[in-house]
């Protein structure tokens, strides 16, 4: 059975639809990216994934128990990370973390042991008797962490666990996914920062009020956009352009920033032929590479096609 | 009820460190408790007209002094069973709307916490603090009543076993009904200021009891205070239960931003 379960999970506020018929599923021990603009719905999916809210109509499981009839269940299964810290200003970081210790019934030994390892872990133990109300943002979003896992939660829900978190910071923040990933845990998580769900996340959902795709960020790219061959020559790249166009395997070819651009029907068996077929000519090539599209790229790329089709649904 | 005690430990801490709080709420009790001596020391019989009064049967035997002195303080005696009506509100709509001013609401709702364990752990930190401080002010009152007092007759006639009786056991159940009827406005308004307003009107329809008082229709003995006591308490732990099935969490999550 999947960590989590979606099938047709919808949300609507009057007659606004949130979350379109949302279906996908999560292993056990994957780290999930769930990726998309601001007002996306993404958080409205977490909330209805941890049983904060109820969805208008679909199915899901979390950690094998079906929402909306054990919720309280998924709530001890799970631990959140929510977009904003919610942590007590006016008690230290210590008695924040002791009372969600005390709700999730840990046993007063191993609550103060789990205080203590993520305290450390977090950097914070030696600020731990400070009131979190002087803390900075940083600190605040590595406690809210560090709550969310105080329980060794099996899924673990982060929602932009490195929103506005200095370099540093948010370089704990990524060791510590990867550690938990080191655990088997599995994680759900909304990111804005694109280079950060390519580091860690196995696969990419991309997300505006519906899925949009949903696969490991290598398949995004290499699904949404050609294998494009770049060559590199001693001199000008132009008197080779018609050479390239002449070879009946070339979809495409042209010249950016003195670089050959090209498209072949076949990449992976027709890039050979094609070098041959400029050495032939008296080409000297100093170097070949393929074009690596970011998964910004892929995301941008993504949101702009499902805006469009958005509109187009709307038009008709 | 380990859940309901971390969550009234967490109040607690956090109110102890609430100082414009705790001051705004003492300080209704405290002028409560002051007050009736300010009066009693300028009050008597050559500067205040008792009219009518005098005349009844219950204070025949009474010096005009003595009238004066028994219908002043038991006057501000009912406002003893006021406090239990105010102070909790006040902590209550700063313990529950609070949370959804700072955002702690959320990771709260997230936990596995039953509303009704989040709800109890919040009516009983409101309505102890002002049970006791209720207890404490009526001490203070009945202790400096002594003092003042022209008689042992008049300390007698106002302090009557009754009146401790209704201040021990209508306190505790009028404090929670007052959070549970703050609860159930919190739970059906729109957004956080508004229910901080609310919680405050919902006293008004238990002012009833004072009102009452004052004009003789509600005369307060034992009888009346034991009768009265297991409706109370059935009436508090009955809002209790309608407020927590009205404290929709979806709804005060998508809608106080």
């Amino acid at each position: 059975m999947p960590a989590i379960s979606a099938r047709g999970l919808t949300r609507a506020f009057g007659e606004r639809v949130a979350v379109d018929n949302l279906t996908f599923d999560i292993a056990h021990g994957e780290v999930f990216g769930f990726l998309g603009p601001n007002g996306a719905g993404k958080t409205t999916t977490v909330r209805m994934l941890t049983g904060l809210i109820a969805p208008t109509s679909g199915a899901c499981t979390v950690a094998g128990y079906e929402l909306g009839f054990d919720n309280q269940r998924i709530r001890r299964a799970v631990g959140v990370l929510t977009e904003t810290p919610g942590l007590y200003d006016k008690l230290s970081a210590e008695q924040n973390l002791l009372f969600y210790a005390a709700i999730y019934e840990l046993d007063s030994r191993t609550a103060r042991e789990q205080v203590q390892h993520y305290l450390r872990m977090m950097d914070l133990w030696d600020r731990r008797e400070h009131l979190v109300g002087t803390f900075s943002k940083g600190m605040r979003q590595k406690l809210a962490i560090a709550r969310a896992l105080l329980h060794n939660p099996q899924i673990v829900f982060l929602d932009e666990p490195t929103a506005g978190l200095d370099p540093e910071a948010a370089n704990v923040v990524r060791d510590v996914i990867r550690s938990l990933r080191g655990e088997g845990r599995t994680i759900f998580l909304t990111s804005h920062n694109l280079h950060e769900v390519d580091q860690l996340c196995d696969r990419v959902a991309i997300f505006r009020e519906r899925l949009l795709r949903l696969d490991t960020p290598a398949n995004l790219r290499a699904g949404l956009f050609d294998t494009q061959h770049l060559i590199e020559f001693a001199g000008a790249a132009e008197p080779w352009l018609a050479t390239v166009r002449a070879l009946p395997f070339v979809r495409e070819a042209s010249v950016e920033d003195r670089v050959l651009v090209i498209s072949l029907q076949e990449p992976a068996s027709q890039k050979p032929a094609l070098i041959r077929a400029l050495v032939e000519a008296g080409a000297e090539v100093q170097n070949v590479q393929d074009r690596q599209y970011s998964l910004e790229e892929v995301y941008l790329q993504l949101i702009r096609d499902g805006a469009t089709a958005g509109l187009k649904k709307e038009m008709s | 009820m380990r859940k309901v005690l971390a969550v009234m430990h967490k109040e607690w801490l956090e109110l102890r460190r609430e100082r414009w709080l705790v001051a705004t709420t003492l300080l209704m009790p405290v002028l409560l408790t002051g007050l009736p001596f300010g009066l009693l020391s300028t009050a008597s019989a050559s500067t205040t007209n008792l009219g009518p009064i005098a005349d009844l049967p219950m204070f025949q035997g009474f010096t005009p002094d003595e009238i004066v002195q028994i219908v002043l303080l038991r006057q501000f005696l009912v406002l003893f069973l006021l406090m239990p009506l105010y102070i909790p509100s006040t902590i209550a709509a700063h313990s529950i709307v609070g949370e959804k001013v700072s955002r702690t609401l959320e990771p709260l709702l997230a936990a596995p916490l039953r509303t009704g364990e989040i709800l109890l752990a919040k009516s009983l930190i409101a309505a102890l603090p002002a049970t006791l401080i209720t207890w404490l002010c009526y001490a203070i009152y009945s202790i400096g009543a002594r003092f003042v007092a022209i008689s042992g007759r008049v300390y007698t006639e106002v302090f009557t076993q009754a009146w401790l009786l209704a201040v021990i056991l209508w306190v505790p159940a009028l404090a929670m009904i007052s959070v549970a009827l703050g609860v159930i406005i919190s739970a059906r308004t729109s957004d956080p200021r508004t229910a901080q307003q609310l919680t405050k009107i919902v006293v008004v329809p238990l002012l009833l009891i004072f009102f009452a008082q004052l004009a003789g229709v509600l005369i307060i003995d034992t009888i009346v205070v034991a009768g009265t006591v297991v409706p109370l308490v059935l009436l508090a732990a009955g809002s209790l239960v309608v407020a927590t099935r009205l404290f929709d969490r979806e709804r005060i999550l998508i809608r106080w931003n």
